[in-house]
């Protein structure tokens, strides 16, 4: 699903956080998507462009999204997603347990390592 | 699953009967992804590549669009699968209840005649032969016509229990005779009213008897007239107020009633005056009419004792 960058490695899990959050801003349609997430990271972050639709497709049918069809700024057809209340909340989630992981990570890797007494 | 993503699932479904779910879900899923590769492409040939260069490379950061396309195929007909099955659980069920009913039938139909069960006793029709017949009179003997009888019986085939009530109307000689009404072999309870103009209201009761009932012999004393006049919390009248006699108690303290199975063809209905005649008893007795008031839907018993004196008995819906 995800190439590895030089600088970054993807944990499982994260794809549908990456996209909720891009949709914070308003609707978007699945090529959109991939656009934002390539430029907000500056290109630190690439994604395989075709695994955005299966997810936003599961998150479609849990309820987090919604969406419409619609016309593009090219003038075609186009369907446009966006966050629904739950999905929201399940933003709000994921980034809390991401956040939570980080620092047990963090804490770990600035331990000092030291022999354990047997 | 969503409840939203369920009816949207259901409303495909359900105007695409003849196209495979996975049809439907993927043709939109083709249109999403055509419109992703197609805007990517162009992207790029904007930023230099040329038209070949760009198709390609639009597909190669894609990934695999088979894969893709299966994978939300699959996520997309999922709810559509749901309402499949529910319809292939739905029909099957019917399928089942109807054989079993047309078998059942079957059975019946394929039974002897005189073997096939009297759904008003549960016992067969070979079996339920016995008859509930006797006249009606006067004290003098006189025959009294047209008085309506009603039959209330009761059996208990195996297994269960069975309630039917039955109608008629005496002939010229004052007689009556109901049909096949209970199985002689089997035990019974049978009520028989008896609602004549201008007469008591008379009734017996028959209970747990079996083999062959004996003749009824009604006497109907006469009795006077009076009305009911039903009026509204303000006095007015009100019409169409539905009543019939249902029960008395005699000087001997014997109950008289009439079943409410069975009482349609004796119900009266309140005139522009508000009025009923009930011409069922007389002055001095415990009564009871069952009434039901316009706009409500229960009946009600009212009790109340008949006046000397010929008085108007007044009611209204709130009264108790």
């Amino acid at each position: 699903m995800v190439k590895e960058s030089n600088e970054s490695e993807l944990l499982k899990g994260t794809l549908d956080m990456l996209i909720l959050k891009c949709l914070v801003a308003g609707p978007r349609h699945g090529y959109g998507v991939a656009k934002w997430i390539q430029s907000t990271t500056g290109g630190k972050l690439t994604i395989e462009e075709g695994s955005l639709y299966p997810a936003l497709h599961r998150m479609l049918k849990h309820g987090w999204l919604s969406a419409e069809w619609g016309l593009s700024e090219s003038n075609r057809k186009a369907k446009y997603y966006k966050l629904t209340r739950t999905g929201r909340a399940q933003l709000k989630q994921k980034v809390g347990s991401w956040e939570s992981m980080v620092i047990a990570i963090g804490t770990v890797l600035n331990a000092n390592v030291s022999k354990v007494a047997p | 699953m969503n409840l939203e993503y369920l009816l949207k699932g259901l409303k495909r479904y359900l105007s695409s009967p003849w196209t495979s779910a996975e049809d439907v879900s993927n043709e939109e899923v083709r249109q999403e992804l055509g419109f992703h590769l197609m805007s990517s492409a162009e992207d790029l040939h904007e930023s230099g590549m040329s038209i070949e260069d760009a198709q390609s490379e639009a597909y190669h950061k894609f990934g695999d669009l088979k894969k893709v396309l299966r994978e939300c195929g699959e996520i997309g007909s999922s709810g559509q699968q749901l309402w499949h099955r529910v319809h292939l659980f739905i029909t099957a069920g019917l399928v089942v209840c109807v054989a079993t009913l047309f078998t059942a039938q079957l059975q019946t139909n394929l039974a002897p005649p005189e073997k096939r069960l009297s759904m008003a006793t549960g016992f067969s029709f070979e079996e339920t032969h016995g008859d509930v017949f006797g006249n009606v009179s006067d004290p003098a003997g006189e025959a009294i016509s047209n008085a309506n009888v009603i039959a209330v019986v009761k059996t208990w085939p195996e297994g269960g229990y069975r309630q039917q009530s039955y109608m008629t109307t005496t002939g010229v000689d004052g007689s009556f005779r109901i049909d096949n009404v209970y199985s002689p072999d089997h035990n019974y309870e049978v009520q028989v009213s008896v609602v004549a103009e201008g007469r008591l209201l008379t009734s017996r009761y028959i209970e747990m008897a079996s083999g062959i009932l004996d003749r009824f012999a009604f006497k109907l004393r006469p009795t006077n007239l009076f009305e009911i006049r039903f009026e509204d919390e303000k006095g007015e009248p009100l019409e169409h107020v539905a009543a019939f006699p249902s029960a008395r108690t005699d000087q001997a303290g014997n109950r008289h009633q009439v079943y409410f199975m069975g009482s349609a063809p004796i119900v009266l209905q309140s005139d522009e005056r508000g009025t009923i005649p009930i011409t069922q008893f007389t002055q001095g007795e415990r009564v009871e009419i069952t009434v039901r008031f316009p706009n409500e839907e229960d009946w009600q018993v009212r009790n109340f004792i008949v006046p000397d004196d010929n008085r108007v008995v007044v009611m209204n819906p709130t009264a108790l």
